[in-house]
């Protein structure tokens, strides 16, 4: 087996200090090969936003190692490394600029990578995410969360990074731009040869993306299975199991 | 008409062909949204009408401000002259006019001083945190418990009497409101997914605070800036009236009106002219300041 | 009994540079204590349409409505001190982005604090009490230090929880919550919804749920309104979702990836211009 591509190992993060410290990620080890797909499940609060988090360098980490390529990440990085990794929010309306255009935005990115010929990676990535040239030159507010949703891809995907944190990337969008959105990462996955780490309370959505997933609760890896497991309902822990029942939908008690 | 269409309908579509059209737009959708409220037009009318006075001050004078005719002093209001002569005789409508410049050299300088110190010390602070922010608003509390008026009378009495030390004064007092205001609003800022995503792109710091954050800021800046305007001019005015701003034979508004309280009784024009004038002036960017602040900053509303 | 709510013809218009948004257009319904879902695509008028129930559009914004009548009071031309004097009491709105809703530089806590003692005057001690069970029945695992936290040191889903409990703590009549569970994995949802259901049962609260998510509309609320370009072009039994007869709600429900059809391309809406005036 080759060596991963991306890999964490007994991750610890805690915030705050002494008796009040929250451990949010306890021990988590997990690994990725070069252009995979691997789904992150688990109950809200489970942790699975600050392990994203803690990869890109946004939440330090208490212990235990990242690795991509090799390369250990540590609090410091240089730009070429940054460049690698890119992350996608949960919330397209907090992860825009309210007052740049999605030109703005786009070419801050290509000037802080110093990216020569802006002018043709914007176009080219627009058009690749399924915006015009039409919305070059519009802000925020006058986009919807799917297009919002877009142009945050955009800005992530224009640096040509290789792997991809999405953070529950549809979750506040209506199923028919969900389904644009998703069709959108699947495509683009194929065709850059991407690898994904992909977050989401939804197990009908991880199921299209991923081929392989890990349960989280509170803070821990409780199970990891592929994602023909998943379909079969081979699950081990109650609470895989119980995830799987709720998702074929609520039946109110009595 | 016809012809004025194409590019007042390309602007508001909502669809633009190039950077500039862009930000184009943006200044024309916040013009309409300010054409509407007819306090902030006044506001912007008395503004203009100040800066178009100060500009074309020595064609709207019509005598020269400083030159004294004591034979001629003391006049009322006539043809001659329009808002009577003070104790030495010179026109009191052409120290008023001449008068508009020093009020804005005062204004601007206020606001080129205050303003950018006050903005970079709040979202440094705000976006830093740590002792980076214990620091610099432990700095901005103590210059905010001196009392303006006491400062600048200290200052100009080292320093010795002069518009320049009167407006530096000023400036040194009038920076931690603006300061706070930025660390407020950079406070709601910082923890944000769009500054996240800067940072994960490798963008420093400094680049974050100066290209992200401050203009986010702005908008609530120049609201409380041109609202301060107001209370600047009355300062100065005050500082004049204690004969320690501007000095004599300098057309200042507030030294005139102090000078002219001696004839109140017997002259009423010497000393109202000036007053009206900085009455009318400081209201004026009191209600530009209102309405910007409708248009820029929505949430307040 | 008398209904709830009725709403007849209601509009909303937004007169913007651009011209004239027609957001709603002529909505109408009238539910009792029940659970009335309001779904559609994005843009639709949900959101806009809870926001006109609460007295709640923003000036360049004009609501108007044949009939609007809360609990026998008539809203529909009253002014906004009728509102005021119903809003986050008798109605409570969980707006739809909670990140953007709390108040990012005030403790959790004290936010669910300020609005009990806003709507019922306790003490303090007593509304900290009342506000950290209402934490603790939004499933919170460890409310105390959620009561001391600022929003961005909660997790989506927790900040979404907390909104609701800001909304509940106040008991009101009627709840409108716009996708109040969007954040959520579906185990805290499933609980969060008995919850829901729990205040419908328990006071006899009315409940408007606007979402996204069809099939949890379909297994949870009563009746749907599905709407399209501001107009409710279905309303539907929740029950009988699954074989709507209107082509946009069944294209919206073909949209959902299913858990046994993994990584194929899905079916994307088809927007069909006769729905507009259908
Ligand atoms: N900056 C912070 N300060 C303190 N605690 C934090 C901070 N960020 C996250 N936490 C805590 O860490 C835990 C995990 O949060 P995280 O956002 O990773 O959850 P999540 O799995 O993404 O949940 P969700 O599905 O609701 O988004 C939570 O208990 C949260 O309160
Ligand atoms: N303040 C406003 N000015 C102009 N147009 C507005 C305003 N607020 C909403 N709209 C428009 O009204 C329409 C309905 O918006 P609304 O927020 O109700 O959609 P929604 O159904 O809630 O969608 P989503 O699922 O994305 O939340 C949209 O086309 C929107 O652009
Ligand atoms: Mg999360
Ligand atoms: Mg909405």
């Amino acid at each position: 087996m080759s060596l991963p591509f991306l890999e964490v190992a007994a991750l610890e993060v805690s915030f705050g200090a002494g008796a009040q410290a929250v451990r949010a990620v306890r021990g988590v080890s997990f690994a990725v090969q070069r252009g995979e797909s691997f789904g992150l499940v688990g109950e809200s609060g489970s942790g699975k936003s600050t392990i994203l988090r803690a990869l890109v360098g946004l939440n330090p980490a208490s212990g235990g190692s990242m690795r991509v390529d090799g390369v250990e990440l540590g609090m410091t990085r240089d730009k070429a490394l940054r460049r690698r990794m890119q992350m996608v929010f949960q919330d397209p309306y907090g992860s825009l600029h309210p007052r740049q255009t999605v030109d703005s935005q786009l070419s801050e990115a290509l000037r802080i990578q110093s990216l020569a010929d802006g002018e043709r990676r914007i176009r080219t990535i627009l058009d690749q995410v399924g915006l015009g040239p039409r919305f070059r030159f519009r802000y925020p507010h006058q986009l919807s969360g799917g297009q919002r949703q877009r142009v945050a891809i955009a800005r992530a995907l224009i640096v040509e990074p290789e792997i991809l944190l999405l953070d529950e990337p549809t979750s506040a969008l209506d199923v028919s731009v969900q389904a644009e959105v998703l069709n959108l990462l699947m495509a683009l996955r194929q065709e850059r040869n991407l690898t994904y780490i992909f977050v989401s309370h939804d197990l009908s959505v991880i199921a299209t993306m991923c081929g392989r997933l890990a349960v989280m609760q509170s803070g821990a890896i409780v199970e990891e299975l592929s994602a023909s497991q998943l379909r079969d309902r081979h699950t081990t822990t109650d609470y895989a199991r119980t995830l799987l029942a709720a998702s074929e939908g609520y039946r109110p008690q009595g | 008409m016809s012809d004025t269409l194409p590019w007042r309908a390309r602007l508001l579509s909502g669809e633009y062909a190039s950077r500039r059209e862009a930000s184009l737009a943006r200044f024309y959708l916040g013009w309409l949204a300010l054409r509407r409220s007819p306090a902030a037009m006044a506001g912007l009318l008395i503004v203009g009408l100040l800066i178009l006075t100060a500009i074309l001050a020595p064609w709207i004078a019509p005598y020269h401000p400083d030159v004294q005719a004591l034979d001629r002093a003391l006049q009322p209001p006539s043809a001659a002259h329009w808002f009577g002569t003070d104790e030495f005789g010179r026109d009191v409508f052409s120290r008023i006019v001449w008068g508009a410049r020093v009020t804005l050299y005062i204004v601007l300088l206020v606001a080129a001083l205050a303003a950018p110190v006050g903005l970079l010390v709040g979202c440094v602070a705000g976006y830093l945190g740590g002792w980076v922010e214990v620091v610099l608003m432990r700095l901005t509390d103590i210059a905010l418990a001196f009392p303006r008026l006491v400062l600048a009378l200290a200052f100009t009495a080292a320093l010795g009497p002069g518009l320049e030390h009167a407006v530096i004064a000023i400036a040194l007092t009038g920076w931690p409101p603006y300061a706070r205001i930025a660390r407020a609003e950079t406070l709601t800022l910082r923890r944000s997914d769009f500054i996240a995503a800067i940072r994960l792109l490798g963008g420093s710091s400094s680049r974050i605070v100066l290209k992200h954050i401050v203009p986010l800021c702005l908008p609530s800046l120049l609201v409380r800036a041109t609202l301060d305007m107001a209370g600047v001019i009355l300062i100065a005015a005050g500082l004049g009236f204690l004969g320690l701003g501007a000095q004599p034979p300098t057309a200042e508004w507030g030294a005139m009106l102090s000078s002219g309280r001696d004839y109140l009784l017997s002259a009423w024009w010497a000393a109202t002219f000036p007053g009206l004038a900085i009455f009318i002036v400081s209201m004026g960017f009191n209600l530009l300041g209102d309405g910007l602040r409708d248009v820029l900053d929505p949430k307040h509303a | 009994m008398n209904p709830l709510l009725q709403v007849e013809d209601l509009d909303v218009r937004f007169a913007t540079p651009m011209g004239l948004v027609h957001a709603v257009r002529g909505v109408g319904f009238t539910m009792g204590r029940e659970k009335l879902a309001i779904v559609g695509e994005s843009g639709s008028g949900k959101s806009v349409t809870g926001r006109a129930l609460m007295g709640l559009v923003a000036p360049p914004g004009r609501v108007s409505a044949h009939r609007l009548d809360f609990d026998g009071i008539a809203l529909a031309d009253a002014g906004p001190v009728a509102f005021r004097r119903l809003r986050g009491k008798r109605i409570g709105l969980v707006m739809q982005d909670p990140k953007f809703s709390l108040n990012p530089v005030q403790r959790i806590g004290e936010q669910i604090s300020e609005t009990l003692r806003l709507h019922t005057g306790l003490s303090s001690a007593a509304a900290r009490s009342r506000s950290m069970a209402m934490l603790e029945a939004v499933r919170i695992s460890d409310p105390e230090r959620v009561y001391r936290a600022y929003p961005h040191e909660l997790s989506g889903g927790m900040a979404q929880r907390a909104m609701l409990s800001m909304m509940l703590v106040a008991e009101p009549d009627l709840l409108i919550a716009d996708e109040p569970t969007s954040a959520l994995d579906v185990t805290v949802q499933l609980e969060i919804l008995s919850i829901l259901d729990e205040q419908i049962r328990l006071r006899g609260m009315g409940l408007i749920f606007i979402s996204h998510d069809l099939r949890l509309v379909s297994r949870f609320c009563d009746r749907v309104l599905v709407m399209y370009a501001g107009r409710v072009v279905e309303t539907i039994a929740a029950a009988d979702l699954a074989h709507a007869k209107h082509p946009y709600t069944q294209g919206l429900y073909r949209c959902l990836p299913n858990l046994d059809r993994p990584g194929e391309k899905l079916p994307v809406l088809n927007r069909d211009p006769a729905w507009l005036t259908a």
